[in-house]
């Protein structure tokens, strides 16, 4: 109770409402690290409660975890605990709710993750239907095969 | 759970993938991805640069900005391709001036470059800052000129192994008094002096500089001056390591100036070395990961004393002089040693030389349990040293044996090297690369074809017995990309039956087989997406009969058709050419009509 009261004298208490209705007390400067939610402050000043209609609960609490305990060390660690899906939907939140070093730290990780990795890998990952045709899609392989192939090592 | 990614998040995601290979990966994966893909590569390599046209590479990636580009067959290092035979870079420039003004990287192997393909670099790309040429040739130091004026962000110019026509050293002078964007200037193969306090002033100005590589025309007395204005580097490569007589001031100032270099990892230069001066190293062996000596004509002892201060070493190229007993002291020194290259001292003295043999790459092989890439030139072999090899470095990646007289046998047993060699391929699973030499009958290439599933490159010389030995290899190397062969037996039949192979490869180099002219032309046909081109100097080859072999044949496999610049001496077969055929045959029937 005593360390709240001191957390409400020292900074601004502001309210994140996730997509499934739960609520987050977050500090001003957690909130500003979210662009998005920013640009609310800025905009509605006596502004208490903060819609973030396109990210579940679940999701918004990572998002603001990773916002306190962002380093080098937490940052490499971050993305561990973490299946595809959850990253997906983590690295959509991260750009919406506009948090930079969160876009990139997900992107490198989902990166790494489709590393020499098939198309049809890839595919199944992101839930993305091949609309190439066959034929358009044989041409793109030998054209990569045949002009654009990987570096020759000396 | 779709969950469609806005075009913006793709493109970040897409920037954090590097590898052409996942690149081509991800943009296969649908439509959408496939044009955010190719609106967002920067970095492109091209293999050959006649598989592929500069419009199409333009097209399919507007966003360019650094690209690769290799020309000659890899023979050409071998005077095995023409002077005049292709690889010009102009074509490449000219379309990338106009629809890719913001490209920043060009780098270059076995190219032909011109001084107007330099000023057209100089004046077009307003950001360009890497140009790399490995062994190009066609340019002067006129076109350096336009690059030191108009590059204002230049970080690299690297002309390693280039033929430059040196016309004047001052064109270092051409870079101006604003300019500090140097990280790495190799000049190491221009032949005459560069303007010394140019190149000390330009050196003193540029903070990031960390790869240094002079020209022998540099004195060893200006050595200290130079490197006290760049003491952050990291790459040195040295002009000439001697003055014509020792100065012991020389020496002290030298082992200052390196002392001074704290970040030093990589050495090379050292053409004519007085080892009186060579102590001057002494201070920073410790920290050196690479070392190229293969300029230095210096005896085996001296090598020894500087080598055993290098336990830290990666990457040693070196002459023969090292003897067997030098490569016995890296052995026992360099224990993290990946990479070996022997050069011949005397390529042409055609004496044994007692002293470096076999015995010294298998003391590396023994002593050195990281070594992965070797290159090896001696004059003696045998089956049972290459089986040694073979079992107790079953991590070689790469593997290039030069035995210097061709069909040279196991010196021992006087046999066939076939089992030596069949040793490497089969302990060795993961060999990407190989150069055979000394005597091999078929047997070789059974091996070969056998065991060495990932094998993408093979060099082959004075070689097998008949089509079989290239059958072999067309028919079980399943990852074999680029095959280059010269002076075998090999003709007509192996290389029919296997056409369908030659569109798996990247591109196949045979030079004096026996090839005939008349299965170039049938091949083709046969083969319309393969560009089979006949290189021969002594004439136009349907002006012999069809069963005559050709001089040289190079097939590629390209999306571009056949090329428009070859020379005189250059003739693609296919439908074009039998139709061109057709026509001097009617042609000719006419004039008999007449007489």
């Amino acid at each position: 109770m005593a360390e709240e009261k001191s957390q409400a004298s020292s900074s601004k208490m502001l309210t994140l409402k996730a997509s499934d209705g739960v609520l987050f007390e977050v500090e001003l400067n957690i909130a500003k690290e979210m662009k998005t939610v920013q640009a609310y402050i800025d905009d509605c000043e006596d502004i208490e409660t903060i819609p973030i209609p396109n990210v579940l609960g679940k999701h918004l609490a990572i998002v603001i975890e990773y916002i306190k305990k962002t380093n080098e060390e937490y940052d490499a660690e971050f993305e561990k605990q973490w299946n595809m899906d959850d990253l997906q939907l983590l690295l959509l939140a991260a750009n919406y709710l506009n948090i930079s070093g969160l876009q990139e730290c997900l992107c490198k990780a989902i990166a790494k993750r489709i590393e020499n990795k098939s198309p049809e890998y890839v595919r199944k990952v992101f839930n993305i239907e091949n609309d190439h045709s066959p034929e358009e899609e044989a041409k793109l392989r030998k054209e990569y095969k045949w002009a654009f192939e990987g570096v020759d090592k000396d | 759970m779709d969950h469609s990614f806005p075009q913006k998040v793709l493109e970040h995601l897409f920037s954090f993938i590097d590898s052409n290979k996942d690149r081509n990966a991800i943009s296969l994966v649908s439509k959408s991805w496939y044009e955010i893909e190719r609106r967002s590569r920067k970095k492109i390599f091209i293999g050959n640069c006649y598989a592929v046209s500069p419009t199409t590479v333009i097209k399919r990636f507007p966003e360019l900005r650094s690209i690769t580009l290799k020309g000659k067959p890899h023979f050409a290092d071998f005077n095995l391709v023409p002077d005049g035979w292709g690889g010009y870079v102009y074509t490449w420039i000219e379309a990338m001036a106009v629809s890719v003004p913001l490209l920043e990287e060009i780098r270059l192997k076995r190219m032909v470059v011109t001084d107007e393909s330099l000023e057209l670099i100089a004046k077009s790309f307003k950001n360009f800052k890497v140009l790399v040429f490995i062994s190009c040739d066609g340019f002067s130091t006129d076109g350096l000129e336009a690059i030191a004026s108009n590059c204002r962000n230049l970080k690299e110019l690297n002309l390693q192994e280039s033929e430059v026509e040196d016309l004047s050293g001052d064109w270092l002078c051409y870079f101006p008094d604003s300019y500090t964007s140097l990280v790495s200037l190799n000049i190491s193969c221009l032949n005459n002096e560069v303007n010394l306090s140019a190149l000390e002033a330009l050196l003193g100005r540029c903070p990031n500089l960390q790869t240094l590589c002079l020209n022998h025309a540099v004195p060893l007395d200006k050595l200290p001056s130079l490197l006290s204005q760049c003491p952050q580097l990291v790459e040195l490569g040295t002009g000439v390591y001697s003055t014509e007589e020792m100065h012991p001031d020389v020496l002290s100032s030298l082992i200052t100036a390196f002392s001074g270099c704290k970040q030093l990892k990589s050495l090379s230069g050292f053409w004519n070395v007085l080892p009186s001066y060579l102590p001057a190293l002494y201070p920073i062996c410790s920290r050196l990961t690479s070392l190229n000596l293969s300029y230095a004509i210096i005896q085996s002892s001296d090598i020894v004393k500087l080598i055993g201060q290098c336990p830290n070493l990666l990457r040693l190229w070196v002459l023969d002089y090292i003897e067997d007993v030098g490569l016995e002291a890296v052995a026992a020194s360099c224990k993290d040693l990946q990479e070996l290259r022997v050069f011949p001292s005397d390529p042409s003295c055609l004496e044994l030389n007692n002293a470096l043999t076999e015995r010294g790459l298998v003391s590396v092989s023994k002593g050195c349990p990281k070594l992965q890439s070797v290159l090896y030139f001696c004059r003696q072999m045998s089956n049972a040293a290459l089986s040694a090899i073979a079992q107790i470095r079953p991590n070689l990646t790469r593997f290039r044996l030069c035995i210097l007289e061709p069909h040279t046998p196991d010196y021992l047993t006087l046999q066939p090297l076939d089992s030596g060699f069949g040793a490497i391929v089969e302990h060795c699973k993961d060999l990407q690369r190989l150069s055979l030499s000394g005597l091999l009958t078929d047997r070789v290439f059974e091996y070969i074809g056998t065991h060495a599933k990932k094998l993408e490159m093979l060099s082959v010389a004075f070689a097998g017995d008949s089509d079989l030995g290239l059958h072999y290899v067309l028919s079980g190397c399943e990852n074999l990309r680029k095959l280059e062969i010269r002076d075998c037996p090999f003709g007509d039949e192996a290389l029919l039956a296997n056409a369908a192979k030659l569109e798996t490869m990247r591109s196949l180099w045979m030079s004096s087989c026996s090839v005939s002219y008349g299965a170039c032309k049938l091949l083709g046909q046969k083969m319309p997406k393969l560009n089979v081109e006949v290189i021969d100097e002594s004439g136009p080859p349907d002006s012999r009969p069809d069963s005559c072999p050709v001089e040289k044949l190079y097939i590629y496999r390209s999306i571009a058709g056949p090329r428009l610049d070859m020379p005189g001496f250059v003739w693609t077969m296919g439908d074009d050419s039998s139709r061109k055929l057709e026509l001097d045959v009617a042609g000719v029937e006419a004039q008999f009509r007449n007489l």
